[in-house]
């Protein structure tokens, strides 16, 4: 297990990359930290690692205190986005690097890191390429180089610094699935930084949205994407139009025409805040049907299994709205023309001085309108 | 052949070949024409004598020791340069390339005023046995002056280029700070060292101006090659010149091939 503990960093020029940042890691899960670049995912890695020293706070590595340990200390794998290989070395020295670099009294003889090494490479399914160097390698196999190099020092903790962030997609999705797959034979604890959802939600066992040097929320994937703890986790796992709004004595009234009652807030005088639709939540209507708003179809694009629809308010406001291939042949839909959606389901988020407890305002608040 | 972006591969590769001819190839083959009008006996008596031998092992000799001295402290000024950032660090940018800029006779004054015996430093030496000026470690004190600035430039880009994620990979893994240097920085600079090597052995090898006024030039100790082409030019003896001018080209060639094949044996190994 491990725990950090109120880790604070400031860089240069009094950047807070980090502001008083607690998280538990237990042992044998595949973590993800999830967030927008400048977030201060990579600085926490890098600290977790030992590569960054924070201003404050403490990171134990089960009853260890390791704040004070150097990276080459803490034993822990690291997985450069770069992949940082050696170039003068073959990919079977760059995987013996770390087995040879240990202290004469525990390092293995000749014959065996062969053999380990020879195993590592059969691991991440590359044996055949033990010869070649870095250069002579696509992208994919050096990542996957890499990570036999960080697994080699059988460290307790794998750390990975946006793994697949300069593959092309698909073998991105290729590898993700086996690193999952890979972490499951292992049972190793890891840790990756990704600004990708979509990667984080498939691949992770818990998801730590981070941003502005803060962890927004720590929880499951299906967890954080049913109950996003913020505005900003919301919005930042998927695509999501945001309504500008105000709820006036128990309605929110937005621009684009839609009202909704939220019998809650009913005591509440005027307070403005923002409501959030997923463009899968809205829902196709004839125009003028009850409780839907009008807009007019500017484009279409087919993506696989789905068609995205580009929409325009009468306010002017544009949304997205995402509906399946089956549906969509129903409709018969052309550019340009006028037609209603409704919310499905909404989110809506007070801004101002709300007291937040009697509210639930931080958490906002889900609106399942009824088809009247 | 591959065409570039920009035509008229033919146009540049004759103007090079012709200025390559005119500026290189022509002299050069004009001292070998020149020396094969000696007899072999003459050759040998005039670019293979005692006082030539000695000549040239003190050359080559220090020019190799100054080029090796300078490789390791022009690494040090490269790596301090590249890597920290200090207050003056411009400065000590701008003095290394002062050596270029001097006039090689500038160099060789105040580099044997100062180590002279009478010198602020050469009599402090003095004091503890150490003589450097008139003596052949003037003459490698000379070289490693002008050399060093070709090293630090050659080294330079490369050490900026190294990416610190690399040496930050090598701690991870467990490596002591003195083997991420030797097994990780070290192989990534060495064609780099290696060139720099080449053109301070080379640089040294052909100087003069600095020289001749540190080295006392003493026949049979302290007399450098070059100078003694220009001796023999002054007695009007243009063979002899020419016959150890040819030696020492067809030394410094062949020393010059085996660098470059080391070097990109060693790149091929990085860069196939």
């Amino acid at each position: 297990m491990i725990d950090i503990h109120s880790i604070t960093k400031t860089f240069a020029g009094g950047i807070i990359v980090l502001n008083d940042v607690s998280l538990t890691i237990r042992s044998g899960e595949l973590l993800a930290l999830l967030g927008p670049s400048g977030s201060g995912k990579t600085t926490l890695l890098r600290i977790i690692a030992g590569l960054e020293k924070p201003d404050r706070g403490a990171i134990h590595f089960d009853a260890t205190d390791a704040t004070r340990l150097s990276a080459r200390e803490r034993q822990v794998g690291f997985v450069f986005q770069h992949y940082a290989l050696f170039r003068h070395m073959t990919v079977f020295e760059n995987i013996a690097f770390g087995l040879e670099a240990r202290p004469r009294a525990s390092r293995p003889d000749k014959g065996e890191i062969r053999r380990r090494v020879e195993q590592l490479l059969e691991l991440v399914q590359i044996g055949f390429l033990a010869d070649r160097y870095p250069s002579q390698l696509s992208g994919g196999q050096r990542q996957r180089v890499a990570l036999a190099r960080a697994l080699a020092i059988e460290p307790k903790l794998l750390l990975l610094d946006e793994p697949f962030g300069a593959l092309d997609a698909k073998v991105r999705r290729d590898l993700r699935r086996w690193l999952r797959h890979l972490h499951d034979t292992l049972g190793i604890t890891g840790v990756f930084v990704t600004h990708d959802q979509e990667e984080a939600m498939e691949v992770a066992d818990r998801v730590v949205v981070m941003n502005q040097g803060r962890i927004e929320q720590a929880d499951t994937p299906t967890r954080i994407y049913d109950h996003p703890a913020s505005a900003f986790v919301y919005q930042f796992l998927g695509n999501v139009n945001t309504l500008a709004c105000r709820v006036v004595h128990g309605v929110v009234e937005t621009e684009v025409g839609l009202t909704l009652p939220v019998a809650e807030y009913a005591t509440l005088p005027e307070v403005p805040g923002n409501l959030f639709i997923r463009p899968h939540d809205l829902e196709l209507t004839p125009v003028d049907h009850p409780g839907s708003f009008p807009v007019i179809l500017e484009h279409q694009a087919v993506l696989g299994a789905s068609v995205r629809l580009d929409l325009r308010a009468l306010s002017g406001q544009r949304l997205e709205a995402e509906l399946t291939r089956a549906r969509h042949n129903q409709l018969t839909l052309q550019r340009g023309d006028r037609i209603g959606v409704r919310p499905l389901r909404a989110q809506l988020y007070l801004a101002g001085d709300v007291p937040a407890a009697a509210f639930g305002n931080h958490q906002g608040r889900e609106i399942v309108p009824l088809d009247p | 052949m591959r065409t570039g972006v920009l035509p008229g591969f033919g146009l540049t590769l004759g103007l090079v070949m012709f200025t390559l001819s005119l500026l290189v190839l022509a002299p050069l083959a004009g001292i070998f024409i020149k020396a094969a009008g000696l007899s072999g006996e003459a050759f040998v008596a005039k670019a293979l004598n005692e006082r030539a031998l000695a000549a040239y092992r003190l050359s080559f000799g220090a020019a190799a020791i100054a080029a090796l001295v300078d490789v390791i402290a022009g690494v040090l000024v490269a790596w301090i340069l590249v890597r920290y950032r200090f207050f003056g660090r411009k400065v000590i940018d701008a003095l290394v390339d002062l050596p270029f800029a001097l006039p090689t006779a500038v160099a060789g004054i105040a580099l044997t005023s100062l180590y002279a015996p009478n010198g602020w430093l050469g009599s402090r030496l003095l004091a503890l046995g150490v003589k450097v000026a008139f003596t052949p470690l003037g003459i490698v004190v000379a070289m490693v002056f002008i050399g060093l600035p070709l090293v630090v430039r050659s080294v330079e880009p490369v050490l900026q280029d190294i990416d610190s994620e690399v040496e930050e990979a090598a701690l991870t893994l467990g490596a002591s700070r003195t083997r991420v240097f030797r097994r990780v920085i070290l192989p990534a600079l060495l064609p780099a060292m290696l060139t720099g090597f080449a053109l301070a052995f080379a640089r040294g090898l052909g100087e003069y101006g600095s020289v001749v006024f540190i080295a006392g030039n003493m026949p049979g100790i302290s007399e450098i090659a070059p100078l003694l082409i220009v001796i023999q030019l002054e007695q009007h003896d243009v063979a002899a010149a020419t016959a150890i001018a040819a030696v020492i080209l067809v030394v410094s060639f062949t020393l010059l091939i085996l660098i470059n094949t080391l070097q990109v044996w060693r790149r091929r190994r990085i860069d196939p």
